[in-house]
């Protein structure tokens, strides 16, 4: 079935692509066909009027002839009949007495006379225009009279048709013309969509290779900064385990969580940084996107690199999309570090640009370093793609042509203000969005547990597992767990005495979370279902079917603010 | 329409035949036929018979003349008889306005009555008037002119050979018969008084 769909698909098309041509051919005919009909009625008309023509006049001549024809004046009927020779058209006449014997009349070559009255009647061909009428006087039969009559000529009636038929003609031909050059536009169209579609395709794959350049800029930093994290936990664990002093434990513990805090959120970043997404505008607030950047920009930049941020509070919105505008923002940071070999500080400054001239309200965007500076010549250069002064292996060469992409693509434009030695300012011009920004997740106020009610986690990992495990202990809910989701329907099929099913999305087994949940959802409606994940791609497809979802890594205080509302929404 | 407005061609005929007719009753004034002694001959006399049955569909009778008893249609010959039996093959099976053509003949001094056409021939007799008693009715009545009476309505005369005719409309219409325009072209002369 699956094989056959393109081979239909295809014949479809090609019906498709023929239709308008064969329509047009069609049509055509058609009018050929019209157009020949007409004209065979139109013979025929001819013909049927020509016949009651031949015959008024053959009753004109016997109403005429009757004294001549009965008083065998012969004179004054060869008069008679010699004034019709007049009319071309008329081929043969002839006059006949009371008894039918033949007593005037004359014929045109082929044409022939008939000898006797009845085989004039009778001899005439089927197709010629021949008549015989009686001569009539007084209620008394005198005779009769022959007329034969022809057509016009089949040049004259073919001339006639000319007109019409170089007319049928040409629109026939002109239709077919224009079918023809129809079906040359539609497939120079669809080569053109097709080619539109991989240009789009070609688009998208460099701009995720652009993230990625940013992201393998990122990594060694964010490495580095993972080590740090790390260290500070084993130590302070260590050292927990060598003191009683419960002012170092308590200082030591804080330590632990900031440590912790900061690897959690610099992780989060990263996720949402790499997560592979359409472009997909929105209106952002460019004070709390940037600032949400902190994180990100520090690691990255390294120690020797201050960030400064100047980033009014009445900052006018923007309607672009944000993922691309934080890997603008540090594309053109990354450019900026590497501008200041020997470190300094990297000034972000926000700032409305009102209705000047012909240009609309922008908000400015404006990144300063104090580094080396571009030379004049190479400022054009620097937003092509390719274009790189670093060493191979350091650069692509794609960062900033990203950033000119991204303006352009929002209807604004990047700037370049650089003095060689003083350093430079890149900045960033966005149209000015009238709408209001979306409110973005805030964190969760931490809530205390509560409710005493029964939970199945299913979780593969047994770390992780004893871990979500101890936090719910600890917040007062009665916990099972299952390996896999296998296990848990065979699990719930036993009993479904659970207010509340917490699974992972990754696991082994036939059963993934996604799918235990829409099962659950489906056989157990009155059971809650929340899915956890690390993994952004995973998510995207949770938020999709509303399921509800916590994201690894989470602190207990998130576990029972989440758990609280899944557990009201079940209810509900 | 085409016999309310005749076209060019038939009118142009018309004309054409009046001017030979014209020419024709012209030549037979300005020279005037010879009288032929001799009796007509049996073709000509077949001819006449054959004309004499002939004249009656270009003729229109009162309808006074078909109101007697009389169902036929009755074509009378007194004097001497010219056709024999030429006449009765001619009207033999024939019909005028719905009634059957009967011949009679009738040497009698009070001659046929109920006679349509009446055809006079030679007569001897000196009291010889066969139109007197058909005076002020709708009888036709036809002579040979160079044989017979004179007075008929129309008479048969020879014109190069042929047998021809003249009539006297105004004897005709006095009798209240009327006779086509066609026959009256025909003729070689027509007396319209």
């Amino acid at each position: 079935m699956k094989q056959a769909t393109p081979s239909r698909l295809s014949l479809g098309k090609v019906v498709g692509q023929m239709a308008t041509p064969l329509s047009a051919v069609l049509i055509a005919f058609l009018l050929l066909a019209a157009g020949l009909a007409a004209a065979i009625q139109l013979e025929q008309l001819g013909r049927v009027e020509k016949l009651r023509q031949t015959t008024v006049q053959a009753q004109v001549l016997a109403n005429g002839i009757a004294a001549p024809l009965a008083f065998e004046d012969d004179v004054a009927l060869q008069e008679y009949l010699n004034a019709l020779k007049a009319d071309p058209q008329i081929v043969a006449v002839a006059a006949y007495d009371g008894k039918g014997a033949f007593a005037a009349g004359f014929a045109r070559p082929p044409a022939r006379l008939p000898k006797r009255a009845e085989e004039a009647s009778r001899d005439a061909p089927p197709a010629a225009l021949a008549v015989t009428v009686p001569v009539k006087q007084g209620g008394t039969r005198l005779g009769s009279v022959y007329l034969q009559s022809t057509m016009d000529s089949l040049s004259r009636r073919l001339t006639r048709y000319l007109g019409i038929a170089v007319i049928v003609i040409a629109a026939a031909v002109l239709i077919v013309m224009l079918a023809a050059s129809y079906s040359s536009l539609r497939r120079a169209h669809q080569a053109l969509q097709a080619e539109i579609a991989s240009r789009q395709q070609a688009e998208e794959a460099l701009r995720q290779s652009q993230k990625m350049e940013a992201m393998g800029q990122l990594t060694g930093g964010v490495a580095h900064d993972f080590n740090n994290l790390l260290m500070v936990a084993s130590g302070g664990l260590d050292l927990m385990e060598r003191t009683q002093d419960a002012a170092r434990l308590e200082k030591l513990r804080a330590g632990i969580r900031q440590a912790l805090d900061r690897g959690a959120k610099l992780t989060r970043q990263l996720l949402a940084f790499s997560r592979r997404t359409p472009l997909n505008p929105e209106v952002v607030d460019l004070r709390e996107r940037i600032r949400g950047m902190d994180a990100l920009l520090e690691r990255s930049l390294g120690e020797s690199i201050g960030v400064t941020m100047h980033l009014p509070a009445d900052l006018w919105p923007v309607e672009v999309d944000a993922s691309e505008l934080e890997v603008a923002i540090l594309n053109i940071a990354l450019n900026a570090r590497d501008a200041m070999q020997k470190g300094g500080t990297i000034v972000i400054e926000g700032a409305n640009r009102p209705v000047h001239g012909d240009l609309p309200d922008r908000v400015q965007i404006a990144v300063t370093d104090s580094g080396a500076g571009i030379a004049p010549e190479l400022v054009n250069k620097i937003f092509e793609p390719f274009y790189t002064t670093k060493a191979v292996g350091q650069g692509t060469g794609l960062g900033l042509s990203q950033v000119y992409g991204f303006a352009r693509a929002s209807g604004g434009e990047v700037l370049v203000d650089s003095i060689v030695g003083r350093g430079t300012t890149i900045t960033l011009l966005l149209p000015r969005s009238l709408l209001a920004p979306r409110e973005s997740d805030r964190p969760a106020e931490p809530v205390g547990a509560s409710g005493r009610q029964r939970i199945l986690l299913v979780e593969d990992d047994d770390t992780v597992a004893d871990t979500v495990g101890g936090m719910l202990t600890t917040l007062g809910y009665e916990m099972e767990r299952v390996d896999n989701g296998d296990a848990a329907l065979r699990r719930l099929e036993r009993a479904d005495d659970f207010s509340l099913i917490l699974s992972d999305m990754i696991m082994p087994g036939e059963v993934g979370g996604m799918e235990l949940a829409l099962r659950i959802r489906k056989h157990w409606p009155h059971l809650g279902t929340m899915l956890m994940t690390g993994y952004s791609a995973a998510a995207a497809s949770a938020a999709k079917e509303g399921v509800p979802l916590l994201a690894k890594p989470f602190t207990i205080q998130d576990l029972s603010v989440h758990l609280m509302a899944a557990l009201d929404h079940s209810k509900a | 329409m085409d016999d309310l407005n005749p076209s060019p061609r038939g009118r142009r005929a018309r004309r054409r035949r009046w001017a030979a007719l014209s020419c024709l009753a012209a030549a037979a004034i300005v020279v005037p036929a010879p009288v032929p002694a001799n009796s007509p001959t049996t073709l000509e006399r077949a001819i006449q018979a054959n004309f004499l049955f002939k004249f009656a569909p270009f003729v229109e009778w009162p309808p006074a003349a078909f109101s007697g008893t009389e169902r036929n249609f009755v074509i009378c010959v007194v004097g001497e008889d010219p056709f024999g039996t030429l006449l009765n093959e001619v009207v033999r099976g024939q019909k005028m306005v719905g009634r059957p053509v009967v011949v009679r003949r009738a040497g009698g001094e009070a001659g046929p009555t109920g006679c349509h056409i009446l055809f006079a021939g030679h007569s001897t007799d000196p009291g010889y008037a066969p139109f007197a008693t058909t005076e002020g009715q709708p009888v036709l009545t036809v002579a040979d002119k160079s044989a017979g009476p004179s007075g008929a309505m129309i008479e048969f005369v020879r014109q190069s050979g042929r047998v021809r005719f003249q009539i006297d409309d105004g004897a005709a219409r006095a009798n209240g018969l009327k006779i086509s325009s066609k026959l009256l072209g025909l003729a070689i002369a027509v007396n319209r008084k």
